[in-house]
């Protein structure tokens, strides 16, 4: 096996002391690792090229462009775009459009961030996080004490993420716990992390929910390897929305359920409501 | 080039960082220290080094040192921290200082001089993330950084000659 050192050094997970060079986006990998084949380069990002195609069809990040573009497609501008580019959210990818598809002749610029710069608005962030989880193996033995580090960093990042966020989104309050869950998959992910995780598998009380990411900006070209294998490694996330739901009052119980990193499809989160905090006044201010 | 990272997100988990890089007892006193800023440091660089892998391959065909660290000052800072750097002085021989006012992993802590001793602990992951971001452009160099009243900082880079 040769490898070619043409892309970014994987955070260094596989071994901490090892530089791994990313394999080629396009090679098919048995070990499951779906993730490097998805990310296509050279990407359309500069803002003076051209702009987004509108070839999502289902994705809610383009659905507003949809009338705007309408249905006139042309062959010349298909071909631009064959180059698939997965959106952000993970939905269709663009080469999966039927043959026949028609895009406008003339895109206009597009405001929005391109599809392929959503994805390097997480990249520092996704190299830090994992020249941090490398450190904290290095630090800790063994992987529970690692994953309680994570959730520990998380919760101190998440109780002061919170009110950054509550001055930027302009949300009201929340009367429960589904609009809850609707403003962190709709607005607090997509606002720090770029992407929208959709809700499912809500609990017939209406206490629990899971919140499904299809692609986890945190894992970009990151492959566990074998002897760390109860890592949680995006547990960051997890300490992050317990300590920012803590600083509005709601305790909850927040874990990873799949973890794509783990070979699962996807990445579930689950998150159950425990009970809500009440302000303790002092001793004798009744 | 594009912001990089929500920045308070960023900003906060930098913050977790520092607070890791000294954890697990890496000991106290000037010993720990240093041992904590060479983590930091190590960790940057890496880090570094992945961003500049990312930037598009023709932005990096600088003819002169001097464009590769003005490439540093304003894209690499503003895709990081959102602004660019207050000031860039040389002596045209390899040692290059940016001067940033503002500097805004600084910002959040008491002006002045009363956290002088912490503040390198804030500086040396950015001063990896130079070493690094040089290393992969091509060019070896140390960069130490200097602190005299918050959030000013400086930041010193010395090209190594082959």
């Amino acid at each position: 096996k040769s490898f070619v050192f043409c892309g970014l050094p994987r955070p260094l997970f596989v071994s901490p002391n090892v530089f791994f060079p990313l394999r080629q986006s396009g090679l098919s990998d048995s070990s499951g690792v779906a993730q490097l084949g998805r990310i296509k380069r050279p990407r359309l990002h500069s803002n003076s090229g051209p702009p987004a195609p509108p070839s999502c069809r289902v994705c809610p990040y383009l659905r507003s462009e949809r009338s705007f573009y309408g249905d006139f497609w042309s062959e010349r501008t298909a071909a631009l775009f064959r180059e698939a580019v997965v959106c952000p959210e993970g939905l269709i990818p663009f080469s999966a459009a039927p043959l026949g598809a028609r895009l406008p002749l003339a895109l206009p610029p597009c405001s929005r961030p391109l599809p392929g710069s959503q994805r390097e608005s997480s990249e520092l962030f996704t190299l830090t996080y994992g020249a941090l989880v490398t450190q904290l193996c290095k630090d800790y033995e063994n992987d529970e004490d690692v994953n309680k580090q994570l959730d520990k960093m998380g919760y101190n990042i998440g109780v002061r993420l919170i009110e950054d966020f509550l001055a930027r989104s302009n949300v009201g309050r929340c009367h429960d716990f589904r609009e809850t869950a609707d403003v962190i998959a709709k607005v607090a992910f997509k606002m720090y992390l770029g992407i929208t995780p959709s809700i499912t598998n809500w609990s017939p009380a209406g206490d629990e929910f899971s919140l499904i990411l299809e692609n986890n900006p945190l894992v970009d070209f990151v492959e566990l390897p074998d002897n760390h294998s109860s890592l949680i490694y995006s547990n960051l996330l997890c300490g992050v929305l317990r300590g920012a739901l803590e600083m509005v009052q709601m305790a909850v119980d927040v874990k990873f359920v799949q973890d794509t990193l783990k070979g699962d499809g996807v990445t579930e989160i689950r998150m159950r409501f425990i009970k809500r905090i009440e302000d303790n006044l002092p001793a004798g201010e009744e | 080039m594009p912001a990089m990272a929500d920045e308070t997100l960023f900003q906060l988990l930098h913050t977790q960082v520092v607070a890791a890089a000294y954890g697990a007892g890496r000991g106290s006193g000037d010993e720990g220290l240093r041992a904590g800023l060479t983590v930091l440091e190590g960790m940057g660089f890496r880090v570094g080094q992945g961003l500049a892998e990312r930037l598009p391959q023709g932005a990096l065909a600088f003819r002169e040192e001097l464009d590769t660290i003005k490439f540093l000052c304003r894209d690499l800072w503003g895709a990081v921290f959102g602004k660019q750097t207050d000031n860039l002085r040389t002596n045209h021989q390899g040692t290059y200082i940016l001067q940033d006012n503002n500097f805004p992993f600084l910002t959040q802590m008491a002006w002045g001089q009363q956290y002088l001793e912490e503040a390198p602990k804030f500086l040396a992951f950015t001063c990896g993330l130079l070493r690094g971001t040089l290393s992969s452009l091509g060019i070896e160099s140390s960069v130490t950084a200097s602190v005299t009243s918050l959030p000013a900082c400086k930041f010193q880079v010395v090209i190594q000659k082959a």
